[in-house]
């Protein structure tokens, strides 16, 4: 009985599909397809067989590519390094180099100079020191089919731009030979007995892609900010369902969070502390930590006129735990 | 003396050698690859016609055609004539475009050995459940044929399969 069973598990598994072979963006180039046919027969009362190869036929490259952006950014004026991310895909048979130009398709201009970087840095989606600086085809490895490259359009914001304004950047990329900065032509007129090269990329079928990212200038980054208030002690209660009455203690609670693909860089909440109440020297924490009511080397800070509590964040992403404010006050 | 016995040893054996070809085989098979394509004649309307996949531009996705031609060069008849025509790597047969003048044309699933026509082929997925076989399964074409291949007939079977 248990043989049985192990019988049966073992022609399932030779059952298996077949292991015919499939490639994600088509044979490579340079592969070549043979068809061999045998006949079999009786001739003379013998059995005869005779088989026959059709000529090889070689497998073109077959050109193919796309650029997408991978989202738009909405920007401070003034600000360095902002990013477009984009994706160059290889959608051919063939490993391939790309020529990527950045130009302004629309709006304002972005300050020069306007660079290009492979996004291979420390954080994916930003420009940061590890990426790497176009310079030609040759500064990025071959892209074998099917791969991607992530580029990034980075420029600065000219410090004059205004809310809503826009500037558009287009990132075109041209399929160049692999391991070579030669642009890859298609093979005119008559197959040639090497690999050829047929451009079946979006009209007009120049091996040339592009899509176009757009800055977005607003000063309210996307910074959403929640505050909320507790009383917790009065004067005839205590502690025990204490009122907002004349002498009571309340807790101002200011939550931030972080929303969008952008990094919010130097984020400082600043609080004036409300009429008719007055600040409790000492209250102001940061996620709960105490912070000094002097201007120091901590982050938090409480002073002016009116009296103001002040705060600084640093640079905070949607991955940023919510930053916690918290300050007291008693109302006179 | 000795030279000119082993030429006319030389010439008898030349002589023997094409008599004994054609007595050990009387099939004789041209294969082609083919690709459509389709031009404008000189009036400007469209053609499609029919160029070696050699000498053709073939990237993925293309369709290519292969045919074999059979003829009998010997000087008997052929019976019991089978041509097997294993699917090239790379390529996915396209389902009904198996031609020939023979009624009985058969396909394998698994890589030739066994044969049945294409309703009745059935195939285990990866999760060992039977299905119809599908097309793109098939990994070889077989042409049975009826009858006899007299002296001097001659055909041809042919197929349709794109390239992966």
């Amino acid at each position: 009985m248990i043989k049985k069973i192990g019988l049966f598990v073992l022609v399932v598994a030779l059952g298996a599909p077949t292991s015919r072979s499939a490639f994600a963006l088509g044979t490579p180039s340079g592969t070549p397809i043979t068809n061999s046919a045998t006949v079999t027969y009786i001739y003379g009362g013998a059995p005869a067989t005779a088989t026959v190869n059709a000529p090889a036929v070689l497998v073109d490259n077959r050109v193919n590519l796309t650029v997408t952006k991978n989202g738009d950014l909405t920007v401070l004026p003034g600000s360095a390094n902002q990013a477009l991310l984009f994706t160059v895909k290889n959608e051919g048979n063939t490993s391939q180099r790309y020529v990527l130009a950045a130009t302004k398709s629309g709006g304002i201009d972005m300050t020069a100079p306007v660079r290009i970087y492979l996004d291979n840095g420390t954080t994916p989606g930003v420009w940061d020191t590890g990426d790497t600086l176009y310079v030609d085809a040759g500064t990025f490895a071959d892209v074998p089919a099917d791969g991607t490259l992530k580029v990034l359009i980075v420029a600065n914001t000219p410090a004059g731009a205004t809310t809503g304004q826009t500037a558009d950047y287009q990132l075109t990329a041209t399929t160049v030979d692999a391991g070579t900065t030669a642009v890859t032509l298609e093979t005119g007129g008559a197959n040639t007995a090497g690999v050829d090269v047929v451009f079946a990329d979006a009209d007009p079928r120049d091996g040339k892609h592009s899509a176009t990212g757009i800055y977005t200038v607003n000063l309210a980054l996307p910074v959403a900010l929640s505050k909320a208030v507790a009383v917790v002690w009065d004067p005839s209660n205590l502690f025990v369902a204490p009122k907002a009455i004349a002498g009571a203690k309340l807790t101002y609670t200011i939550t931030a969070t972080v929303s969008g693909a952008e990094t919010a860089t130097a984020v400082v909440i600043t609080d004036p502390v409300p009429a008719k109440s007055s600040y409790v020297a000492g209250s102001l924490k940061l996620n709960g930590a105490a912070l000094s009511d002097v201007v120091d080397g901590d982050a938090g800070s409480v002073g002016g006129a009116p009296l103001t509590v002040s705060v600084g964040l640093g640079d905070l992403t949607s991955g940023s735990a919510p930053q916690v404010v918290s300050f007291e006050v008693t109302i006179n | 003396m000795t030279n000119k016995f082993l030429t006319t040893l030389g010439l008898l054996l030349l002589l023997a050698l094409p008599v004994q070809a054609a007595d050990k085989g009387g099939i004789e098979l041209k294969s082609t690859a083919e690709v459509e394509i389709t031009v404008k004649n000189d009036q400007g309307v469209s053609q499609v016609t029919r160029v070696d996949a050699a000498t053709a531009k073939v990237v993925p996705g293309d369709t290519v055609i292969f045919t074999t031609y059979y003829a009998n060069i010997g000087a008997n008849p052929a019976t019991d004539i089978v041509i097997d025509n294993p699917l090239p790597e790379h390529m996915l047969y396209l389902g009904g475009s198996a031609e020939g003048m023979t009624p009985r044309i058969e396909f394998s699933v698994d890589h030739g050995k066994t044969f049945a026509a294409a309703s009745k082929l059935r195939i285990k997925d990866a999760a060992g459940q039977e299905r119809p076989a599908t097309a793109a399964d098939y990994t070889h074409i077989r042409w049975t044929m009826v009858g006899t291949l007299e002296k001097g007939a001659k055909g041809s079977v042919s197929f349709r399969a794109k390239v992966e």
